[in-house]
């Protein structure tokens, strides 16, 4: 490619033409008439011209940039893409406090005690430990509780989601298990139904730990811990009340497992709300 | 001598790699400025603008493909923004005093004679170009000054290259009426 007028080339103008498919007796007078175009001559740069233009591009080139460059690979298999949530999971689950690993089995094995040794009812200690699990896991997994979301966005611009969703893995996989632990426990030691006793547990776990997440999004994690907390046991005694019960009653199954799906799907909101509320806070419009 | 492939520019371009910016500058920078010299009707100042505009855009732009040939993109970028220029109030105004002027072109012959030919027959072709319509103007301009092969200039305009070709019939058609029209006015 050249901007320089073209060389006067008749034969290479009539192989042109001939593609074309220009009938023979208009080809010497097109010819002729396209020789005619290099009268028409463009401005050449000069190597001066070219080198301020560079100049003036500068500006426009793009730092170097890993993450650009990844951006630009074709997406990972599936396989790749779940040993790398893994490592992501474990990463997230390295830099947890100690609380969040010593707290809740000591919750765990107090709400086991109180049943085996104090004699308290399971259905008490199920609808206190799983809540309570459900909030702590929440808010020891946040290390700054004044940024919300916002610390996901800090500490890995580009997967505040997976970031989230990593988390809120952890504390499932971790405190969730715990839960279901309590009840084997507890069932060990009062004898009740098993299965009751696990949805009885981790449904007002889950249901918690929602609430707390989404609070969370809105209010500093230590903060919206208690609120949570609060309201469940608000909602328990609401109940003791109107069913005139000294004892906290257990929910029915069907209930229970509605506070699951709940809680679960608040889980959910608050995970994907996440990476835009941070952007908002970054901006300075969150929670103002 | 390089023989990086525009591919392999480009993707140190995306690096930030100040020295394939200035290859690229080096490659497509005459090329570009002669298509958008053209395309404006030998509004110098006008080609420049948009020949820095293209690099900017090029700069800036994400939805490069790799494999994708650069040189089509690249004239697909400077022909919107010509497009968009000319469209523009401003620049429309710009163009249209560079038509009707019809300023001098620069010197390709050695002797006045020749520089006053040289200049007769640019005043002849140029209004005879920018009369076929902008789609036959920009097709004839890629294919005979740019040296563009027929799949290069469909990518560019998206369209088939059966299109291209027809287009460029009509044009080369079109223009040798044009002129022999001017060359009929001309004679006593």
């Amino acid at each position: 490619m050249n901007a320089a007028p073209l060389p006067p080339d008749r034969q290479k103008l009539t192989a042109q033409l001939a593609e074309l498919r220009v009938p023979p007796d208009e080809v010497d007078q097109s010819v002729d008439v396209l020789l005619r175009l290099a009268a028409w001559s463009a401005p050449e740069p000069s190597p001066a011209s070219s080198a301020q233009l560079v100049q003036r591009l500068i500006p426009y080139l793009t730092a170097s940039s890993p993450v650009r460059e990844a951006l630009q690979l074709p997406p990972p298999s599936l396989a790749v893409t779940v040993r790398r949530f893994a490592a992501l999971c474990l990463s997230q689950a390295a830099i947890f406090r100690l609380s969040f690993w010593v707290l809740p089995p000591v919750v765990t094995a107090l709400a086991v005690l109180a049943v085996a040794v104090v004699g308290v009812p399971a259905t008490v200690a199920s609808s206190i430990a799983g809540p309570v699990l459900g909030s702590l896991g929440v808010v020891l997994a946040v290390r700054g509780s004044p940024l919300r979301p916002l610390e996901c966005e800090l500490a890995c611009p580009p997967s505040a989601l997976q970031l989230g969703a990593a988390r809120m893995l952890v504390i499932l996989g971790y405190d969730g298990v715990l839960a279901a632990l309590a009840s084997g426990f507890i069932w060990l030691a009062s004898g009740a139904s098993l299965v009751a006793l696990v949805v009885q547990n981790v449904a007002p776990f889950l249901l918690v730990c929602g609430v707390t997440s989404l609070l969370a999004t809105r209010l500093a994690a230590n903060q919206a811990a208690p609120v949570a907390f609060a309201a469940w046991l608000v909602l328990l005694a609401q109940r003791a009340v109107l069913l005139s019960a000294s004892l906290v009653l257990p929910f029915g199954q069907a209930t229970s497992l509605g506070f699951a799906a709940v809680g679960l799907a608040l889980l959910v909101v608050a995970v994907l709300a996440s990476p835009a509320l941070a952007r908002a806070s970054l901006h300075g419009t969150a929670g103002s | 001598m390089d023989c990086r492939t525009d591919e392999q520019l480009m993707a140190l371009l995306q690096g930030g790699d100040r020295a394939a910016l200035s290859e690229l500058v080096a490659r497509y920078h005459a090329p570009l400025l002669g298509y958008l010299f053209r395309l404006t009707v030998s509004d110098t100042a006008l080609a420049e603008d948009l020949t820095q505009d293209t690099f900017t855009r090029v700069l800036q732009s994400t939805s490069f493909q790799s494999g994708r040939p650069l040189g089509p993109w690249l004239y697909a970028i400077a022909t919107n923004l010509c497009r968009d220029a000319i469209r523009a109030p401003a620049a429309r105004t710009r163009a249209a005093i560079s038509l009707d002027s019809l300023p001098e072109p620069p010197a390709v012959e050695p002797t006045p004679e020749g520089q006053i030919l040289a200049a007769k027959q640019a005043s002849d072709i140029r209004p005879a170009i920018n009369a076929l319509g902008e789609e036959f103007r920009v097709t004839l301009i890629l294919r005979f000054y740019q040296d563009l092969a027929l799949v290069d200039i469909a990518r560019t305009l998206d369209v088939p290259v059966g299109t291209v070709k027809s287009r460029l019939h009509t044009a080369v058609r079109r223009l040798r009426l044009s002129l022999a029209k001017q060359h009929e006015e001309i004679k006593p």
